[in-house]
């Protein structure tokens, strides 16, 4: 490890935080020392098991999700629940009844 | 499958001013989550001008017990629905789960409290925040909701900017 300088900071919102800066110039820690708001208890404690599935889920579509309305979210599920509704119906071939 | 049925069903509810709060898959997806769902289930106000205005909103929907053997008697009204609390319903428009109460998330009037709204020139329609399907999903600790539950808990730290 090197020799750290440490350089105080204070943010717009007046809170001083001290930057410990090895040799490099790289950023090791941000340590609040005074007046910041104490840190937020997280509302849900993680659960290692559904941790678990969370680098699997695609935030991308999450992201296109919340730019529209809860309604139209609704819908567009809906429209591609009747895709493929349609798609089985074809796959069936013609007469078939949907289950 | 999310189907327009469905919808048009949770309008019809709301047309005929029943109390309900949308609970499980389909809050999810008015959420923003990308999973889909097989039934509407939604928790209910649980008194007497309630009771008589489902009845009458699901009276021309036929509604019948899932699972049930066709033909057994079942007489949905005031009295049913005060003497029980949750019922599984089939309905010409989609299946139906009417709750009385939710495990995690608790009866109509503590999820009213949070609900989000999502409105149209049809109606407007209550459904439980992230945070209380969160808890109702985490209370049920059923295994095939993990990966729904993940979904959820990352929109809720993108909402709240943590993501």
């Amino acid at each position: 490890m090197g020799i750290r300088s440490q350089i105080p900071l204070v943010s717009a919102n007046g809170v001083v935080f001290c930057w410990r800066i090895d040799l490099g110039g790289k950023p090791m820690t941000e340590d609040k020392l005074s007046n910041g708001p104490a840190p937020q208890e997280p509302l849900f404690p993680p659960i290692p098991h559904i941790e678990a599935y969370k680098p699997g889920i695609d935030r991308t579509l999450l992201v296109e999700n919340l730019k529209l309305t809860p309604l139209e979210r609704l819908a567009r599920l809906a429209d591609l629940g009747e895709s493929i509704k349609e798609l089985r119906k074809l796959v069936r071939g013609p007469g078939a009844t949907a289950k | 499958m999310i189907s327009n049925a469905m919808i048009q069903a949770l309008k019809h509810l709301a047309r005929h001013e029943v109390e309900f709060v949308v609970v499980g898959g389909i809050a999810a997806a008015l959420n923003g989550a990308s999973r889909t769902t097989q039934d509407v289930d939604i928790v209910y106000r649980r008194n007497p001008d309630n009771f008589a205005k489902i009845v009458r909103a699901l009276a021309p929907l036929n509604p019948y017990l899932r699972g049930a053997p066709p033909g057994l008697p079942f007489i949905f009204d005031e009295e049913t629905l005060a003497k029980g609390l949750n019922f599984t319903l089939t309905t010409t428009l989609c299946d139906l789960d009417l709750i009385g109460e939710a495990p995690g998330g608790g009866e109509f009037d503590k999820l009213i409290a949070n609900a989000e709204v999502a409105r149209d020139d049809e109606g407007t329609i209550y459904f439980a925040s992230l945070p209380d399907l969160i808890r109702m999903k985490r209370a049920a600790g059923r295994p095939k909701d993990f990966e729904a539950l993940a979904e959820l808990e990352i929109l809720l730290s993108m909402q709240s900017g943590n993501n």
